[in-house]
């Protein structure tokens, strides 16, 4: 059975993949709705985004919406896998 | 890094709780559009019919004819959408969908005949009892995909049996505003996180 993936295993970033997780492939989030959905302060969003970011799991992607700016997220192809192992090894833990 | 089964049930759990605050967010973002569309519908017609009688069956045929053509076609736009976002469940999707417009066709047919049998009504009547059924019909799905849904159509339930009751001569403007106006505020409550 492999290890856990302790970028995702901290709470807030448990939390961060797993919404991301259920969105479509081709779905991004806006950093103000992850953030209300998660109950966490723009600090505590920011450095754990820079984690999942920095391991290759999240895109974040800057725009601008009309004149407003706009951060969207979303869960890569590896952070998917990775999420996907995380929830694996979870299930077999409690069930082995 | 040591994970204990106690901590790992609580992952799961916080895993599922985020799948279902996701699952809400969608519902409430697609229902959004039908509330603010219908609000607007009642607004119009209501206040034609409260300012301008004679137009009233006009107003009231076109708004029905633009809100249920543009409720299809929100609706298909919608169900694709649903499609890429879980191709899994694509199927369930369609099946689920299949069974919930059976269900609000046997209780549009109940409706009908309801109407029927107690026909005939007043325009008043028919007004009050019509935008009821769909108040409550947001009520019923509000359970199943979220409470705010649930708080708008009892909002709208009551503000329509308070018209009823107590306004007289200004019944029409206040079912446009009140029930109307509930339903446009509804929909945009629902579109905030």
């Amino acid at each position: 059975m492999e290890g856990p993936d302790e970028v995702i295993h901290q709470s807030t970033r448990l939390r961060i993949t797993s919404i991301l997780n259920a969105l479509s492939s081709a779905e991004l989030m806006e950093f103000s709705t992850l953030k209300a959905l998660i109950s966490a302060s723009d600090g505590n969003m920011a450095t754990h985004l820079t984690a999942l970011e920095k391991a290759g799991y999240i895109a974040v992607t800057k725009d601008f919406l009309g004149k407003k700016p706009r951060t969207r997220v979303a869960l890569t192809a590896d952070g998917r896998r990775a999420f996907t192992r995380h929830v694996a090894y979870l299930k077999a833990l409690l069930e082995g | 890094m040591q994970i204990s089964r106690d901590e790992a049930a609580q992952a799961l759990s916080d895993i599922n709780d985020a799948r279902s605050r996701v699952d809400k967010l969608h519902g409430y973002g697609d229902a959004a559009p039908f509330l603010i569309l219908w609000g607007m519908v009642w607004l119009v017609a209501n206040s034609t019919t409260q300012f301008a009688p004679a137009l009233a069956d006009m107003a009231w045929l076109v708004g029905i004819l633009t809100g249920t053509t543009l409720t299809i076609v929100l609706a298909s736009v919608q169900a694709k959408r649903r499609g890429a976002r879980d191709t899994n469940q694509a199927g369930q999707s369609a099946q689920v969908a299949m069974r919930m417009g059976v269900s609000q066709g046997v209780v549009l047919a109940f409706f009908v005949a309801m109407v029927s049998i107690v026909w005939p009504l007043d325009a008043r009547q028919f007004n009050a009892l019509i935008s009821l059924f769909w108040a409550c019909t947001y009520m019923g799905v509000g359970v199943w995909i979220g409470m705010r849904l649930f708080w708008i159509g009892a909002i709208t339930a009551l503000a329509i049996l308070f018209g009823f009751f107590n306004i007289e001569h200004y019944y029409s403007l206040w079912m446009g505003v009140a029930g109307g106006g509930s339903l446009i505020a509804g929909g945009l409550w629902l579109r905030r996180v």
